[in-house]
């Protein structure tokens, strides 16, 4: 008997050690595909409305109507009425006209320049565009990667890279910088003159206004922005023909 | 007996001399008390009191045990009352058959006594205390050879007393036990019974939790082949929208690159234009210096020749105004040589 004993108690543990019964299946889930999101994940910056990138948009053609002569430069806009260019752009101008990346003309309406620096502020009353230049809080310093766009030889909108050499005094005579330059590696062309020198992070790090045979030179940001904080030190121009 | 076979021989023997242990239960020590009641067992279930009658006659040595022999074995006939009564052929022949293992009944029937036996004296051992019983005779055991008490074996002679009374008090303790057995028994089948439902009852669960779970695996199944194939034209599509935007977007650099270059084409047209505008604007200017010359040049020349039809007659005019009217024509030819001077400094420009 007490093996029958025995017997009936370990089929009881046994029986007990099935307490933890499997569960039936819970009901079929419906959600296997998630609902699509109305709005698009991220906004690729490398897209804009037109196809055409930011720096491209906010690069502008300046043509000087002088007395006598037509003078091609570049801009570019500091926001929708606003842009840079040099000041060897719009001298002796008789008038001044902006073109966009598109072929679209502008008629500015005002000019200033600077003494301190190779570079004027042009007004217009019709906006610009749609894309504006940020600009970088600090200077590029030596071997900085720099993207210069603009309109070498006052023709297509071409886009060149190169590295910064590192500072130097100016090397044109009479150019009125009264601080150091920035030598680099870029290949430019007569009407790249204001041209934006962008970094990596697409801001502009400083402006073209001369080259010789291998370098270019740009007015450093740090300049630009000394500039624009202190009005005072632009001057207007007048557009009307000062030699005869 | 005597003309059994050896093994008939040794298991009479066996048998003679369990039941005098039997006898010797009653007056053996308490250590002594299992061997004790599984012999007096066997006497029982033998029910072979004319074997035990027969065997300690001519297999054990002491004659006197004999009647002890076949008093032992009276209450097993009495109680068993029967079927197991054998003569000593009918004995002789299951021996011969249990050799031959034909003679299955008989042999199972020595088993379940054997095995109710071993386990009554189990549970005397565990159940019941010990009895104490004093016996005089024999509680120190036979001493060996060398005279040192040791346990009582089978082949020990049977002792010389026979207590009635202590076996009339253990077949009513065997009769409870039974009683107790069976109750038992009872308890334990209710048990297993009730762990048989159980089982029943959870194979049943198992067996639909199974069911539903086959159900899912395919539904799954199913489901998956559906994801499968809707992924797979998804993947298709996708492929098919990524090379339409590689595609459209070649045709967008394309088209910007012509926005490009005909922004340049119209810039530089703009330009052409002012340059031309510039130039009609200065080549108006020289026409206009060329016609103020060639007007003055005109007068010069007209001056001139009034002067020379004056002088082919002077007689006829007053010299003094004949010669302010010649430093006139010299004043008048000296501005247009002047604006010929500076139209030709302007075409030269």
């Amino acid at each position: 008997m007490r093996r029958a004993l025995a017997l009936a108690a370990a089929a009881a543990l046994t029986l007990t050690g099935c307490s933890a019964l499997p569960a039936g299946p819970a009901p079929m889930p419906s959600d296997w595909v998630p609902e699509p999101t109305a709005t698009p994940v991220a906004q690729n910056v490398g897209l804009s409305p037109d196809g055409f990138t930011a720096a491209q948009r906010m690069t502008l053609r300046v043509r000087n109507i002088g007395c006598g002569f037509i003078k091609t430069g570049t801009g570019f806009a500091l926001d929708a009425f606003t842009l840079v260019t040099n000041r060897h752009v719009i001298e002796n101008s008789r008038d001044i006209q902006v073109s966009t990346h598109d072929g679209r003309v502008i008629e500015a309406t005002a000019a200033s320049s600077t003494t301190v620096a190779d570079i004027a502020i042009i007004t217009t009353t019709e906006p610009l565009g749609g894309a504006f230049a940020a600009r970088a809080t600090e200077d590029p310093v030596e071997g900085d990667v720099i993207t210069v766009v603009g309109y070498p030889g006052g023709g297509k909108l071409t886009t060149v890279s190169g590295v910064v050499l590192g500072a130097v005094p100016d090397p044109v005579e009479d150019g009125g910088a009264v601080d150091t330059v920035l030598a680099t590696t870029a290949q430019v062309q007569p009407g790249s003159s204001g041209s934006p020198v962008l970094s990596d992070e697409g801001e502009v790090v400083g402006v073209v206004y001369a080259k010789n045979e291998t370098q270019s030179f740009i007015v450093p940001v740090s300049m630009l922005n000394t500039l624009l904080a202190q009005p005072s030190l632009l001057v207007p121009d007048s557009l009307e023909c000062t030699t005869s | 007996m005597s003309t059994g076979t050896g093994s008939t021989d040794e298991r009479t023997d066996a048998r003679a001399t369990d039941a005098d242990a039997a006898d010797a239960s009653t007056e053996t020590s308490p250590a002594e008390a299992d061997e004790t009641r599984v012999d007096g067992a066997d006497a029982r279930a033998e029910s072979s009191g004319d074997v035990a009658d027969d065997a300690p006659a001519s297999d054990v040595a002491d004659p006197a045990d004999a009647p002890e022999s076949a008093d032992v074995t009276e209450p097993a006939d009495s109680a068993t009352d029967s079927p197991a009564d054998a003569d000593e052929p009918e004995v002789t022949s299951a021996s011969a058959l249990r050799e031959d293992g034909v003679d299955a009944d008989a042999e199972d029937l020595d088993d379940e006594y054997d095995a109710e036996t071993e386990s009554d004296a189990s549970e005397a051992d565990e159940d019941e205390p010990a009895e104490t019983t004093p016996v005089a005779a024999a509680t120190a055991g036979p001493l060996t050879d060398d005279g040192v008490p040791h346990r009582r074996r089978r082949s020990d002679p049977p002792p010389a007393v026979y207590n009635y009374a202590e076996g009339e008090r253990r077949h009513r303790d065997d009769h409870r036990r039974r009683s107790r057995r069976g109750a038992g028994w009872i308890a334990a089948s209710i048990v297993l019974f009730l762990l048989l439902g159980v089982s029943v009852a959870l194979n049943w669960h198992l067996w639909h939790t199974t069911e539903a779970w086959e159900a899912r695996a395919d539904e799954l199944t199913a489901i998956n082949y559906d994801l499968g194939s809707r992924l797979s034209a998804e993947q298709a599509t996708t492929m098919q929208l990524e090379s339409e935007i590689d595609l459209v977007s070649q045709q967008l650099a394309t088209s910007n690159q012509r926005v490009i270059e005909l922004s340049a084409e119209s810039a530089s047209a703009i330009d052409e234009s002012a340059f031309a505008d510039q130039q009609i604007e200065l080549l108006t200017g020289h026409l206009t210096t060329a016609t103020s010359t060639a007007t003055s040049l005109q007068r010069c020349v007209d001056g001139q020749q009034q002067l020379t039809e004056y002088l082919h007659t002077p007689d006829e005019y007053d010299p003094d105004e004949l010669a302010d009217f010649e430093d006139s024509v010299n004043e008048l030819c000296a501005t247009a040589e002047r604006n010929q001077q500076r139209m030709l400094a302007e075409l030269a420009e």
